[in-house]
């Protein structure tokens, strides 16, 4: 208790505040472009808090991983191009919102959801940390496995009426998701010996190059502005309003954000489509999801804020980032001198109270700042398409270029872009590659480990069990889902044919 | 035959031949290396010959309109003119970028790539030459404010100039 | 009346004589005034060994001839071999203002004869290198309350690895001349999830760096749930390897073999174990030169890390960031890192085998 007091102290100091706030407007300014936010944005920043105070240097470190989920959801409900690290399921409702002219609803909702979302998080990990390390702890390979397939497990409730075009989709994911090197061996593959393939196809080349490139190339050929309706629609205030109409969603996800988010190393990848699974599955009319349901914008985005505070317990307690943007934040930290593990639970704790409720703020910050200048932002959706494309293959070849800063990530970028431009004609869905992308390497580990270190024992563990049960569940359910779909559709056209 | 052999098709043809490689590759690799990569792609492979025989067989054709797809599985496909012009039109846009790696290879990222903002905006948006040129400073001036504070790298070309053009 | 070339040309004369006998001198002085010095790190931001230049950077900065801006390039990738690459391949001048920074992950694939490596240490000038320790630990659970009751322990022990090529040569190797039953779990990244591996009770022995050991596993040795066995040990000024200055009260490595076997280590196993401790720890970052650099270069750069080191300020980072452990500038890392270089063919072949024989793993 004296530690969440003493660390009160701290975040209301105007040094620590400002500088809070510093981080957030960097953050967002860098986490703005596609290609550039997340991950990619704060490597970018990272070296400025080189040399500073420590104190000082925490709050914008903070800043600037706070608003990183937040940031991301620009590009994402603008074009569709998904974040490296949080708003990657927001482009399933979110873009096509935008297409209907309801850009600024979408990112109102999404802040308005982002905010309260992150609050919700820092207060359920409040509760949490005293019981922190034992549930981190109960999460061994097998779970983190399991886990995996459970992400893996929403293309199923994707892929609606396809599910092979899903497998396959989350195939392709997975492909180029063992392109590199292997995790136990040093054995590179499918690299053809090019030496730029040896660490495999980076994040930022695969989300552009899959989205990005094709949504343009499209609006190109279209030669229309981002939103097919000539003038902007509802407002960022229809927005927030939607949001507390679905107040219950925003706390459900945050909850499965903040929980999600804390399990290492791999809660960040998943959480938001697994939030995004979550709610249509408990959504009775589903029909408008993937076609601009506000409902798959606020699940995701309440669920991603929440999820930066959680991916704070395994970081500070454990050494261990939750997420890639945590990773970064961890290297933060060591620059700052501050090594985190055990530690921190007696030593420290007051160090990663003020890193929660900094979030907080900066959530509440960066969420402001953002439905400030989603207005301006979405008048670009009307613009025609021609004067903003080139500025577009600017930044995004910018962007990639960061990967590796190599030729070979332009034709990377180039490849994948064909690659996704003919996915998304021949209907071969491309959330379901992501997210196989994404998680093909834990999958991958995870199993290993899991076989190496108990044969086939593992799958006797009571937390393997659970979360198998859970998963069959939801596969089930989708699948009776889609017989319902069917037979009903069925019913229409035989009451339509007499 | 002729009815088979549609782009799309061909596409699902690509894919099998993917994962075949995939499974061939992998025969050779380290066992622990191994399994995945193995495992996966002839799983892979077996759903990718079944797709394209289902598809034959027009058994999904039905269904197979993202317009279709209760629970969106991607992002919708329609298009108000030919497949034809989209073909061209695509091609087209490669073309161009192609063009402009090409440029970028010879006279480094920052010359090409405002070159290619001022040239697009005058010939495919159809802008006025003041406009164009604008546009093409701005681009030069975000990449020269990106690498001035933030330490960002681009692309050198065969001809090297100086910053910030190359 | 001299005419004007009468009255000029001695002064000519006496301006050519001292620029020909100058123009040496300035190089000899090797001043980098105005200059910016690229030191490249084969790691990404913030990791291990970005942390360590950034501390170090503006120590050269202080200590070198001119005062030169020392800026850190990121070249991750390959796990440090891209970097090493582009610095064997691209960087060639004489004029040293490139400098690369190396870490086991670096000497490691070089050592084991990696195709994909194209850089070569023994060509390189040392500037300085930065040693740091180990220390391994043990789940009581086993009954194991020090490392003499090591001897003889015969329950299969299982270690958290990132792969029989990486740092982990040190600590596997060390295990199995012990006489120890380790099974090893790849797949691992990290050292840090091997010690939440240890925690969870996936693995039950494991080794840390020290400073992560201080940090991290000393609250779990006063909470009982680990028990320090052995420091891989340090070098000393001789070149030999004796007990880690910052857990002195564990024994190093060749004293738990003595404890085990009844005589000191020796033969191809133990050559290669320390060649390999030396690359991965002894010596485990170091600052280079490249091959053509102008010896005054090389000299000025060797006297500021000596400088460097001996900076009461920098001291007190060494304390807090870098382990504690004696910074090694000049000859004394160049004599250190020969222990490296000196490995013998056949030590190296051992190796390999090694990894062939227990890990059905090739080096390619």
């Amino acid at each position: 208790m004296e530690a969440f007091l003493q660390s009160l102290t701290v975040l209301l100091t105007p040094s620590h505040l400002l500088l809070l706030v510093a981080g957030v407007l960097l953050g967002l300014c860098v986490g703005i472009l596609p290609g550039l936010g997340g991950i990619v944005g704060m490597t970018i920043l990272l070296p400025v808090i080189y040399g500073m105070d420590p104190h000082n240097a925490f709050a914008l470190l903070i800043g600037m991983v706070a608003v990183i989920p937040t940031s991301d959801t620009f590009p994402s409900v603008m074009m569709g191009i998904p974040g490296s690290s949080a708003s990657q399921a927001t482009i399933m409702d979110g873009y096509p919102l935008a297409r209907k002219g309801e850009a600024a609803r979408a990112l109102g909702s999404a802040f308005t959801a982002s905010l309260i979302g992150g609050l919700i998080g820092a207060a359920v990990l409040t509760l949490i940390i005293p019981i922190a390390r034992p549930l981190v702890l109960a999460f061994g390979s097998p779970e983190l496995f399991m886990l995996a397939v459970l992400g893996m497990s929403m293309v199923g409730v994707l892929s609606g009426n396809q599910p092979i075009k899903g497998i396959i989709g989350a195939g392709i994911g997975l492909m180029l998701g063992a392109m590199g090197d292997a995790p136990a061996v040093t054995e590179y593959r499918y690299t053809f010996g090019i030496d730029y393939l040896m660490d495999g196809v980076s994040l930022v080349i695969v989300g552009l190059g899959l989205f990005a490139f094709p949504e343009i190339i499209d609006l190109l050929i279209k030669g229309r502005p981002i939103s097919e309706k000539a003038e902007l629609g509802k407002g960022w205030l229809d927005g927030v309003k939607d949001t507390i109409r679905h107040k219950f969603i925003v706390l459900r996800c945050s909850i499965i954000g903040v929980v999600i988010g804390f399990i290492p190393g791999l809660g960040g990848s998943v959480v938001d489509w697994i939030a995004y699974g979550h709610v249509i599955q408990t959504s009775k009319d589903r029909e408008r999801f993937g076609k601009g349901d506000i409902r798959g914008v606020i699940a995701p985005e309440s669920a991603n804020n929440a999820k930066e505070g959680g991916g704070l317990i395994p970081t500070f307690l454990f050494g261990i980032p939750g997420s890639g943007s945590m990773a970064v934040f961890l290297g933060g930290l060591l620059i700052l001198g501050i090594q985190p593990g055990p530690s921190m639970v007696t030593e420290n704790v007051d160090l990663l109270y003020t890193a929660i409720w900094s979030l907080a703020l900066a959530n509440i910050v960066g969420a402001g700042m953002a439905l400030i200048l989603s207005k301006p932002i979405t008048k670009l959706t009307v613009v025609p398409f021609n004067y903003l494309a080139p500025f577009m293959i600017l930044i995004i070849t910018f962007a990639c270029y960061q990967a590796t800063y190599s030729w070979g990530d332009l034709i990377a970028l180039l490849l994948m872009g064909i690659l996704g431009w003919l996915m998304k004609q021949f209907g071969w869905p491309r959330p379901a590659a992501l997210i196989g992308f994404v998680l093909a390497g834990n999958l991958e580990q995870y199993l290993f480990i899991s076989v190496q270190r108990y044969g086939m024992g593992w799958l006797a563990r009571p937390g393997v069990i659970v979360m198998a049960v859970i998963i069959v569940a939801s596969l089930s359910a989708s699948i009776v889902y889609q017989r319902k779909l069917q037979s009903a559709g069925e019913t229409v056209k035989e009451t339509v044919k007499e | 035959m002729k009815r088979f052999l549609t782009l799309k098709n061909l596409f699902s043809l690509f894919l099998i031949a993917w994962f075949a490689y995939g499974v061939y590759e992998a025969r050779e690799y380290a066992f622990l290396a191994k399994i995945f990569p193995f495992y996966i792609s002839l799983v892979l492979l077996i759903f990718a010959v079944i797709s394209i025989i289902l598809e034959v067989r027009s058994v999904i054709d039905k269904a197979d309109d993202l317009h279709d797809a209760s629970a969106g599985a991607d992002l919708s496909v329609d298009w108000d003119m030919p497949m034809s012009v989209v073909w061209r039109r695509f091609g087209l846009y490669i073309g161009i970028i192609l063009a402009v790696y090409a440029s970028i290879f010879l006279i480094g990222y920052p010359l090409a790539m405002s070159l290619f903002i001022c040239l697009f905006y005058r010939m495919i948006a159809k802008a006025k030459w003041i406009a164009s040129i604008v546009a093409g400073c701005a681009g030069l001036g975000f990449l020269a404010l990106a690498s001035h504070v933030l330490g960002m790298d681009w692309p050198v070309g065969l001809i090297q100039l100086p910053w910030p053009f190359g | 009346m001299k005419s004007p070339m009468k009255k000029w040309f001695p002064i000519f004369l006496a301006v050519v004589c001292t620029l020909i006998l100058g123009a040496p001198a300035v190089q000899a002085n090797a001043d980098f005034s105005g200059e910016q010095i690229t030191w490249i790190i084969p790691f990404k931001v913030g990791g291990g060994s970005d942390v360590w230049s950034r501390l170090y950077a503006p120590f050269f900065k202080k200590y070198l001839p001119g005062n030169p801006i020392v800026a850190v390039k990121n070249m991750p990738g390959g796990g440090s071999i891209t970097g090493g690459n582009h610095f064997a391949q691209r960087v060639r001048k004489a004029d040293g203002l490139t400098v690369f920074g190396s870490s086991g992950s670096t000497s490691f694939p070089y050592l084991l004869g990696n195709s994909k490596v194209k850089y070569d240490f023994s060509k390189y000038h040392i500037v300085f290198a930065s040693p740091t320790g180990g220390v391994a630990y043990i789940n009581p659970k086993l009954g194991v309350k020090s490392a003499a009751d090591l001897k003889g322990l015969e329950d299969e022990l299982a270690y958290a690895s990132q792969g029989a090529t990486s740092l982990d040569i040190v600590p596997l190797l060390a295990f199995d001349m012990l006489g120890l039953n380790v099974k090893a779990i790849f797949g691992y990244k990290g050292r840090g999830s091997g010690r939440v591996a240890f925690e969870q009770g996936e693995v039950n022995i494991d080794y840390q760096t020290t400073t992560a050991y201080i940090k991290n596993v000393r609250p779990l040795v006063d909470q009982g749930v680990a028990v320090p066995l052995m420091t891989w040990g340090v070098l000393d000024d001789a070149g030999k390897i004796v007990r880690d200055p910052v857990e002195p009260d564990l024994p190093c490595f060749p004293e738990v073999y003595e404890m085990v076997h009844g005589k000191k280590p020796s033969g191809q196993a133990w050559n290669a174990w320390k060649a390999f401790m030396v690359a991965g720890f002894g010596v485990q970052k170091a600052m280079w030169l490249p091959e053509k650099t102008n010896p005054e270069i090389v000299t000025a750069y060797r006297d500021a890390a000596a400088k460097v080191v001996a900076d009461a300020e920098f001291q007190e980072i060494v304390k807090k960031s870098l382990g504690g452990y004696t910074q090694l500038p000049g000859e004394q890392a160049r004599k250190a890192f020969e222990q490296v270089l000196s490995v013998s063919a056949e030590d190296k072949a051992w190796v390999l085998n090694w990894i062939k024989e227990k890990y059905d793993v090739e080096v390619k």
